[in-house]
């Protein structure tokens, strides 16, 4: 397919139907429109789960929905808001307003946008549809090990929950790179970096934290994955392993993760104070600026979910600190916004109040995280209701409300009608006392000793009537979320007369029809931006409205092509992943697949011709393409994925957890393979110069040989792990299980490295790529370089500092630096200590010979020791 | 102001409500982590008051501003003219960027001092130590020094810092007597310590507090804190096989003990103290709980305990073993018979907190006759 010009609004009979038109579509609005859907769907999904937990709870000793089932509940609830919900919900207003406000026509990648959804819609229906694969994961949604162990979650349910997350995850990826390439590459001419609306701050510094974040789930979940497929774990007690190390990976990304759950509502915030107030923001500079902070703060302070099991006063020292310092900007925002309504002229409608309440109730979420900074009170208040209340204050008091705010704000402009504000005022009334009576209860609960993820309490223990009364505050906000989509509906069916502007609002959405035509403008801007308020600006300068000059014709703009390889490719990995969980051949299908369309993704050309390509690829704020620019970031979260495995690594190592092999990797073999993927690099570099150069044999030549060059160093890695393989175990040794998670991963994105090298290879031979026009080569050549760097320090770590370093020393006494605890270190006879040993089978132990007789025993010591070899002996007798 | 009074006439009507409905004084009864039994808990809870009564402070600036902003709004909504564009201040900007900053730092001084007061690093060198394994749902107490074993209430004498190394056989774990300490969790491969003084004599609740299992809200603890003297007499008797009468229903259920098997979990000083599946019932007949601290410890509960066990605790280690009710019975008041020689718990602990604590638990989840 190829690119269209636009063309007027009417629908034609040969039109597809609506339905198929969405399957293929590449606009951003309605990918934008889907995503808002989708989202919905899930958050009532989740608040089903929420009024089913809220029942069991209201009542002490409630028999409603008990054991297992209620962790499931539970665990669906959150990952399924968090994931499912809240995450896609700012991309659904990210993709729809931010090359609107901007002034593009589309995101820099239409076809990766709707990539990134559709991954974001099976990742999400493979979660949902774990039951069919035999169970649901029962650990909450942060699904910490041991208990997601095998051992202790043998259904396939929680390898279910972690494939569809990583769909989910590498829409977030793909979905935050596409508006870091559109915010910096689209913008108008003339709109610098001080004119950016807050929306696209908010988003910009939020897809920073999707990009580099997301690969700490990653590591954790596949991991954890890896561990539960084929015992290889680094997580493991019994092999040196360690549980916390799966926390710090999780929270890494999870903390960033409620960052990305709250910072493009921030920005809708600052667009809905100064419309509703008739003035600019407050502090333009000071907002963009503690946004970008907030997002880099973010990155400091995961272990403060880890404050009780970490062990160590220096880290729970660090950790108190940065979290004190990101309560900075974030207070800065809520005086900036406080200010910004001061003497304002303010217009009392839905989306003002609910922003006002969300000031109101975001304050004291902030205050109550302030407090959970403090870490000894922590040491009383985590996994208690108070951290379920803080939580929900920040989530539901300040993301929901302003998700409603934005809904409210923005529905004219996606639709073209407004909603009705009756029914709004009663929602915010209902929202903001129902929030609080659901919720304020939980801090009282907290305050009381009640433990977070109960199924049920005791009856006289105080904490019934506070339960009783937030269950009941659930059920307004139930009632609340009802009128809200009773509201959508009716509103649905006015006539499509809200026009351009109902708001007089002052950014660039505004700038067009409601609902904005594909092409989203037909106007040539002003190049003059003074603020973040062009239309307000320019109608003070008497540049708008526009004049008839400055309309552009039709046949001027192009748009990207709907396309179903987007489609294909997500179906193709949704299949493999399913695959996977049932270990069968269907993975080889779904591979299959997701090859072919992927592959004929990158044969489509994304526009109609070499001219319209380079228009568009090419004109634009910076002289890096679109595909690179985006292609650039996703190579930012591959390095910290291996910055996640380095991390784990050296953690394991420099506290002593890691014993080294009797055979350790030949390091000269892996010196002899650095020289052909090094090698291969140049050859590489050279091809892509040759191709700029048009030397097009050499450019084939020094291609293939790059590939060959790569096959060469797969070749050597396969006899390598066979010689490691042969001498070690890596499911009882921690450095090997280290080595093999590590190298592996290096060698997957290896095998996709060559396969995308492949693809270029073909389609250079096939005359694809001009010096101007190669994103086929130029992104392929990136990756390669990448995964050769990585290379490099997969050598220097992994292969080569143990050959001198192999951690403190383990003969007495290992003191883990960042603890003060002597850790489980092995007996003279090898024995783990009483209590660290995993057990080797899930059958419960019910030997049937009565006791032996007793032995003279010394100490406490002696005689678990001697019960753990005793439990041992039994569990093997079996 | 109508959505405040809304809001207020609903709490009021919700609490006074419920309150007429069920307890009586909801809070007495609850395992507060105010007013705490340890200097420790009160050092966390002065922290508590010192964030609280800051962050107050900030909360009654920002409603009042916002709330200014919006009175003002209200009046002169009717204005048409445009408000004074202003687009920001720096003083500002630095004022309320300072301030915080400063709060800020002053809080965390008194944290990081916390923090290492109050962690198991800081245990106090006379400190009891006391060995703590928690796994899928229930907790053992060894006491190395004394060779006490017993498990899911702790007792500890009064006055002498307690020091608990924590360890899990199983999934992570967390210890949390919210009226002592903070809570400490339980990573297996690992060691962790955690210590506090009781200084209140009674008992008191405390519960598992990180998810680990079906039936993680049934993981609960209670801790008895008895004064020297008497916590001597305990630990004396601890150390002491029950004994058990020569009645016929008795030595019916000892029988059964065996012959059913339990034996090979349960360890019973006098009988067998080899096999450590489960919680040692060496003096289970005087503890005030059971199927840790879950059900009070009365002869209905242990008899639907032992014939309904996975209904009552689902997910829960220990088999059904399809007894009858005349076999439950026996055993039953075999184990009723196991207290500790020579020594009253009830009188120990006192019957105003037996009273306090000892919730009705004679419904069982579950599980019909």
């Amino acid at each position: 397919m190829s690119s269209i010009t636009a063309r007027p609004e009417s629908r034609t009979a040969s039109d597809p139907a609506w339905w198929l038109d969405l399957l293929v579509t590449v606009d951003h609005k309605k990918i934008g429109l889907m995503y808002l859907v989708t989202s919905f769907v899930f958050f009532a999904l989740g608040g089903v789960a929420a009024l089913l937990i809220r029942i069991q709870l209201s009542r002490p000793d409630m028999e409603f929905l008990v054991g297992q089932f209620y962790n499931q509940i539970l665990t669906m609830h959150g990952s399924t808001m968090q994931f499912l919900f809240i995450i896609p919900i700012a991309a659904a207003f990210g993709n729809y307003f931010v090359p609107l406000m901007i002034g593009a026509r589309d995101m820099a990648l239409p076809r990766m946008n709707a990539f990134a959804y559709w991954l974001y819609l099976f990742g999400g229906l493979l979660i949902y549809a774990a039951p069919l694969f035999g169970g649901m994961a029962e650990g909450g949604w942060v699904a910490y090990f041991p208990f997601s162990s095998s051992e202790y979650q043998p259904s396939a349910g929680l390898d279910t929950w972690i494939l569809g997350l990583q769909l989910v995850g590498f829409a977030s990826i793909f979905g935050g790179m596409n508006i870091i390439a559109t915010a910096v590459n689209l913008r108008a001419p003339g709109m610098g970096w001080r004119q950016v609306p807050m929306f696209v701050w908010a988003m910009i510094a939020t897809s920073f934290l999707q990009v580099l974040a997301t690969p700490g789930v990653t590591a954790a979940t596949m991991l954890t994955y890896l561990d539960r497929t084929i015992d290889i774990s680094l997580f493991n007690p019994a092999i040196g392993g360690d549980p916390v190390l799966y926390q710090h990976l999780f929270w890494f990304y999870s903390h960033p993760a409620v960052y990305i759950m709250v910072l493009p509502w921030f920005g809708i915030v600052s667009e809905i104070l100064p419309v509703f107030s008739r003035k600019p923001i407050f502090g333009y500079t000071a907002l963009a600026g503690a946004t970008l902070g907030i997002a880099l703060v973010s990155f400091l302070v995961w272990a403060h979910h880890i404050f009780t099991s970490m062990g160590s006063p220096l880290l729970n020292s660090v950790f108190a600190f940065t979290t004190m310092l990101v309560a900075v900007p974030t207070g800065v925002k809520i005086f900036n916004w406080i200010a910004t309504v001061w003497r304002g002229r303010i217009i009392f409608n839905t989306a003002m109040l609910m922003t006002l309440c969300f000031i109101f109730l975001f304050t004291i979420a902030g205050i109550t995280g302030v407090a959970l900074a403090i870490v000894p009170f922590t040491w009383q208040m985590h996994d208690s209701y108070w951290v379920v209340a803080h939580f929900h204050n920040v989530l539901i008091g300040g993301s929901v409300f302003i998700i409603f705010a934005g809904v409210f704000y923005w529905f004219p402009k996606m639709t073209g009608r407004m909603l009705d504000e009756k029914l709004g005022k009663w929602l915010t009334g209902l929202w903001f006392v129902g929030f609080m009576v659901t919720y304020f209860p939980h801090y009282i609960l907290g305050i009381l000793g009640m433990p977070r993820r109960i199924y049920t309490y005791q009856d006289g223990i105080g904490w019934g009537v506070w339960n009783a009364i937030s269950t009941v505050g659930s059920f307004m906000l139930a009632a609340g979320f009802l009128l809200f989509v009773y509201n959508v509906i009716i509103s649905l069916r006015k006539p499509k007369n809200a026009g351009n502007n109902p708001w007089d609002a002052y950014t660039l959405e505004w700038a067009t029809s409601s609902p904005p035509p594909a092409y989203n403008f037909a106007t040539d801007f002003p190049t003059t931006y003074k603020s973040e308020r062009p239309l307000y600006d320019w109608k003070k300068m008497n540049l708008w409205p526009p004049d008839e000059s400055q309309k552009m014709s039709l046949e001027d703009i192009h748009l990207p092509q709907s396309s179903y390889w987007p489609l294909l490719t997500a179906v193709g990995l949704m299949v493999m992943l399913a695959g996977m969980v049932l270990q069968g051949a269907m993975t080889w299908l779904g591979l299959a697949i997701t090859l072919v369309s992927a592959i004929a993704w990158s044969f489509e050309p994304a526009f109609e011709s070499e001219e319209v390509e380079l228009e568009v690829q090419h004109h634009n704020r910076t002289r890096i393409n679109n595909g690179m620019l985006s292609t650039y970031w996703f190579l930012g979260s591959e390095i910290a994925l291996f910055l996640m495995m380095f991390s784990a690594y050296f953690y394991l190592l420099f506290t002593g957890r890691m014993t080294m092999p009797a055979e350790m990797p030949n390091v000269t073999l892996a010196i002899i393979n650095t020289t052909f993927l090094l090698g291969s690099s140049v050859t590489v570099h050279i091809a892509h110069h040759d191709l700029l150069h048009e030397k097009r044999k050499t450019f084939i030549g020094l291609l293939a040989a790059t590939i060959v060059l790569g096959l060469c160093f797969l070749g050597f890695t396969a006899l390598e792990w066979q010689e490691l393989l042969a001498t070690g175990d890596p499911t009882e040794n921690l450095y090997l299980a280290a080595f093999f998670s590590i190298t592996g991963l290096h060698g997957l994105h290896v095998i996709i490295g060559l396969t995308m090298l492949l693809v270029a290879l073909v389609r250079g031979a096939l005359g694809h790529f001009t010096p101007k026009l190669n994103n086929g080569m130029e992104v392929p050549t990136a990756y390669w370089h990448l995964v050769d760097g990585v290379w490099i320090f997969v050598l220097l770590f992994v292969y080569i500092v143990p050959t001198f370093y192999q951690g403190p020393n383990q003969v007495f006494e290992a003191v883990d630096p960042f603890s003060v605890y002597e850790r489980e270190m092995p007996a003279e006879d090898g024995a783990m200590p009483a209590g660290t040993a995993m057990p080797e089978d899930s059958s419960d132990t019910m030997p049937a010979e009565p006791a032996e007789p007793q032995e003279e025993l010394r100490s406490i010591e002696d005689r678990t020791r001697s019960l753990n070899e005793r439990l041992r002996r039994l569990r093997e007798g079996q | 102001m109508k959505r405040l009074l809304t809001l207020l006439s609903a709490l009021v009507l919700s609490v006074s409500s419920s309150v007429w409905a069920q307890e009586a004084m909801p809070f007495l009864n609850a395992p507060s982590v105010l007013g705490g039994a340890s200097p420790n808990a009160r050092e966390v809870e002065g922290l508590f008051w010192w964030v609280i009564g800051l962050s107050v402070i900030v909360l009654i600036v920002v409603v009042a501003f916002l709330g200014a902003a919006i009175v003002r709004g209200i009046r002169e909504r009717n204005i048409s003219e445009e408000p004074p564009q202003i687009h920001g201040n720096v003083v500002l900007e630095v004022t309320w960027t300072v301030i915080p900053l400063l709060i800020l730092a002053f809080l965390l001084v008194l944290t990081v001092n916390s923090i290492y007061r109050l962690s198991g690093y800081a245990a106090p060198e006379e400190a009891l130590e006391v060995n703590v394994y928690g796994q899928q749902f229930w907790w053992e107490f060894q006491y190395p020094e004394s060779g006490v074993i017993t498990a899911n209430e702790l007792v500890v004498p009064v006055g002498q810092p307690v020091k608990l190394n924590l360890r899990s056989r199983d999934v992570m774990h967390s210890f949390w007597l919210p009226q002592f300490a903070g809570k400490t969790d339980l990573v297996p491969g690992n060691h962790r310590v955690q210590w506090f003084t009781p200084d209140e004599e009674g008992l008191f609740y405390g519960q598992c507090a990180e998810l680990c299992g079906d039936s993680h809200a049934n993981m609960r603890l209670r801790i008895v804190a008895l004064a020297p003297e008497e916590y001597a007499q305990w630990e004396q008797a601890a150390n002491m096989p029950a004994e058990v009468s020569s009645e016929q229903l008795v030595q019916q259920g000892s029988q059964l003990f065996i012959s059913k098997g339990c034996v090979n979990c349960h360890a019973v000083q006098g009988v067998n103290t080899y096999n450590r599946v489960g919680p040692d019932l060496s003096h289970i007949g005087s503890r005030t709980s059971i199927g840790a601290g879950i059900l009070a410890n009365n002869h209905d509960n242990m008899v639907r305990w032992l014939r309904y066990t996975n209904v009552v605790k689902p997910g829960v280690r220990m088999p059904n073993l399809g007894l009858s009710q005349e076999e439950a019975e026996a055993i039953t008041t075999y184990l009723s018979e196991l207290t500790l020689p020579n020594v009253d718990m009830a009188a120990m602990i006192g019957e105003d907190a037996l009273e306090d604590i000892d919730f009705q638990q004679a419904q069982v989840l579950g599980g019909n006759e």
